[in-house]
């Protein structure tokens, strides 16, 4: 089937087009045009969907030679809700893109190399090229990340850069020490020859499997590989954040969802549950710390990946399913969040909580858009993140874990309180003014740049307006949505690593949204009402200063890897 | 610094030659060790040369910034097409859509070498693009 090439090699002839753009006087007129394959794979995956729903996975060969020499590309269900994933929500950052025209062709140049690096990486079945998907994904991620040429955007692609080299340097000792045992690079063989191997005796595939997991995890930025994303995802331009958090994080997340279960590397599921109970935990502490709203939003991406991994860890019959609409939904609400944090940004020139000027009255639409990806990501029915955390909920059954994730949550809700401060108009009066003046009178931990304003422009507003209405649906219609997802999922090799029941029902709750479920959702929203009444007093706010200071040190977290290795291989002897 | 002579007349003689063995391994590629990558990034390299030791002024004098950007992207889209052609003909991308089932006494692939070329082109314009680009922000 060539259409499975083509989801690659279309976003390559974007890159191609822009490229030419920027030698040519039609510069805007080819710009434009660079971003139409997004379309043409777009109805691509669309004409794929029945075929990929009945359970066909379609194999493609790179060049015509057949796979252990060759390059074999994949579509299955799995691939081709990661393809939904990258075309949807690029798309939605093009649109975004257009409509601050600040950009140029090297910019869609750079944008389309990064979607077509992502292409690779989720369809391909050759770890190596897997691994030359992740350069283009962080060369490509690296430019853009400082494309405007601001002090603190180069810097965080620099330290994005060191870290991400870093990490991908373990990924390929992985893949050095699996091409050492198997004699081959293709993924599919390698389970097949795994699958006749007892556990036991498969020792340096431990080891590669945990350097495959460190390699990825600092791409997916679970704690303590985490470091680079606040600033990287803070302060790149307003529609990359949102690419980068939207879905950049995911693919590396779901690259080892496949090289867990090609490895059948079950051992690890409670490392990963426990990891990702904390990563969700402390981030949301960190967040909650942050004054600066893109760095708020940027500590919630890591909090709520933590919840991701977390889910994914628990192999209960739910876990996969949990885990996987989790990752959707928040792609959905949190590049809506980054788009519309960054249009209020840039209208007001000032990304300081306690000075931007709130959207409210001359954005109503946005301030709207906000509003709902705000109730997502707290959790509030019937929006989408309700849905998925109830799947969580049901996932995770009463696992210890949980109630670190219940704590996460009511974090979750106090911080975006916070944020709702650049939509909603108020007049600060009496001791609120008091908080307000000695906020922005103390000194944050890092500083908080500043613009000058400027309009966000039109076109801001089809992706909002898509996106809200995406998670109002996939939250209202979360039943049909989570069948959809475990049906597209179950036949793929993933599914035989959750423990699902023999008829292969993962035992999708019947209803989303009852009484009980929706008293259950009031603790939460209550109790997190009263955390930021909390940080808003003055112990607060300086208790928020000073765990906005913590930060580690670069040596630090290259010993967090070494060590990071080491107990993700001795997971395998527990 | 005072600079030599040495570096001067030595860069320029061997510049040539570094060029002439680049394009050796981009048309050889397909029958011995080198191809479209290796040639690129040795071609590029003459150009690094040229434009560390005369300064990257003389060096785009030789191969204008302006060219070599064209290159890179016709070369980026001809590879795209050749690849793209093979899908076309119902062979599947990048199916060498010349071969036509005969064996030749040398096993010289057209392909492979129009590929090997179209690489060298972009790999070579693209690696001296960087350079000196670099050379230029100085």
């Amino acid at each position: 089937m060539s259409s499975v090439v083509l989801l690659v090699v279309l976003p390559f002839a974007g890159a191609m087009i822009a490229l030419v753009g920027k030698l040519v006087r039609a510069e805007p007129v080819l710009s434009v045009i660079s971003t139409v394959p997004l379309l043409g794979m777009g109805a691509l995956l669309v004409m794929q969907f029945p075929a990929v729903l009945d359970g066909a996975a379609f194999t493609y060969s790179l060049g015509g030679w057949p796979e252990p020499a060759g390059i074999a590309l994949t579509l299955d269900g799995f691939g081709w809700l990661s393809s939904v994933l990258v075309v949807l929500i690029s798309t939605m950052v093009v649109f975004a893109s257009f409509s601050s025209r600040r950009y140029r062709s090297t910019y869609f140049f750079v944008l389309m190399l990064l979607v077509a690096g992502m292409q690779v990486v989720v369809l391909t079945e050759d770890i190596f090229t897997m691994f030359v998907g992740f350069e283009i994904v962080a060369i490509s991620a690296y430019v853009l990340i400082a494309f405007d040429r601001t002090d603190e955007g180069l810097l965080a692609s620099l330290k994005y850069l060191l870290l991400s080299s870093m990490g991908i340097l373990f990924f390929l000792f992985g893949v050095f020490l699996l091409y050492r045992d198997f004699g081959t690079l293709s993924l599919r063989i390698m389970a097949e020859d795994s699958a006749t191997t007892p556990m036991a005796e498969m020792t340096s595939v431990h080891l590669a499997v945990a350097a495959l997991c460190v390699g990825i995890g600092v791409r997916t930025a679970f704690m303590p590989f985490h470091t680079w994303l606040p600033e990287a995802h803070a302060y790149a331009p307003h529609p990359v954040s949102a690419l980068l958090s939207g879905v950049l994080i995911k693919i590396s997340f779901f690259a080892m969802l496949r090289i867990i279960a090609v490895f059948r590397a079950t051992y690890l599921s409670d490392l990963l549950l426990w990891i990702g109970a904390a990563t969700a935990f402390l981030a949301v502490v960190w967040a909650l710390a942050q004054r600066d709203a893109k760095r708020l939003l940027a500590y919630h991406s890591i909090s709520q990946m933590g919840y991701v991994l977390a889910a994914f860890g628990a192999t209960s019959a739910l876990s996969l399913t949990a885990a996987f609409s989790h990752a959707m939904h928040h792609a959905l609400f949190k590049s809506l969040l980054f788009l519309v944090a960054g249009a209020a940004v840039q209208m007001s020139g000032a990304r300081d909580l306690y000075l931007i000027r709130p959207i409210g009255r001359r954005a109503p639409l946005l301030a709207f858009g906000f509003v709902v990806g705000a109730l997502s990501i707290a959790g509030v029915p019937p929006f989408n993140g309700f849905a998925s955390k109830q799947l969580i909920t049901s996932a995770l059954d009463h696992h210890p874990a949980y109630a670190l994730l219940w704590i996460t949550a009511v974090g979750t809700t106090a911080s975006f309180i916070k944020v709702s401060r650049i939509v909603l108009p108020r007049r600060p009066a009496g001791p609120a003014l008091q908080i307000t003046k000695l906020m922005t009178g103390l000194r944050s931990a890092h500083r908080v740049p500043v613009s000058e304003p400027a309009s966000a422009g039109v076109m801001i507003h089809i992706p909002v307006v898509v996106l809200g209405l995406l998670c109002l649906a996939t939250g209202v219609f979360a039943r049909p949505v989570s069948l959809l997802l475990a049906s597209l999922l179950s036949p793929t090799g993933l599914g035989a690593f959750t423990t699902t029941s023999a008829a292969g029902d993962p035992a999708i709750p019947a209803t989303f949204l009852s009484g009980a479920k929706l008293l259950g959702a009031l603790p939460v929203l209550l109790l997190g009402v009263l955390l930021y009444a909390g940080t808003t007093t003055v112990p607060g706010t300086r208790l928020a200063r000073r765990i906005e200071r913590i930060m580690p040190e670069l040596r630090t977290i290259l010993l967090f890897f070494v060590f990071g290795l080491a107990l993700f291989a001795a997971a395998a002897y527990r | 610094m005072r600079k030599t002579d040495i570096l001067d007349v030595v860069s320029r003689k061997l510049a040539p030659f570094m060029f002439l063995f680049g394009l050796y391994l981009v048309s050889h590629g397909d029958l011995s060790p080198g191809g479209g990558f290796q040639g690129g990034v040795v071609i590029a390299s003459g150009v690094i040369l040229l434009a560390m030791a005369k300064g990257s002024a003389a060096a785009a004098a030789l191969l204008p910034v302006r060219k070599l950007a064209v290159t890179e992207a016709v070369a980026f889209g001809l590879i795209l097409a050749v690849g793209l052609a093979g899908v076309l003909m119902g062979a599947g991308f990048l199916a060498d859509v010349l071969y036509d089932g005969t064996l030749l006494p040398i096993v010289r692939t057209p392909f492979v070498f129009i590929l090997n070329l179209l690489i060298g082109l972009k790999v070579g314009a693209g690696a001296s693009l960087i350079c000196l680009h670099l050379f230029a922000q100085e």
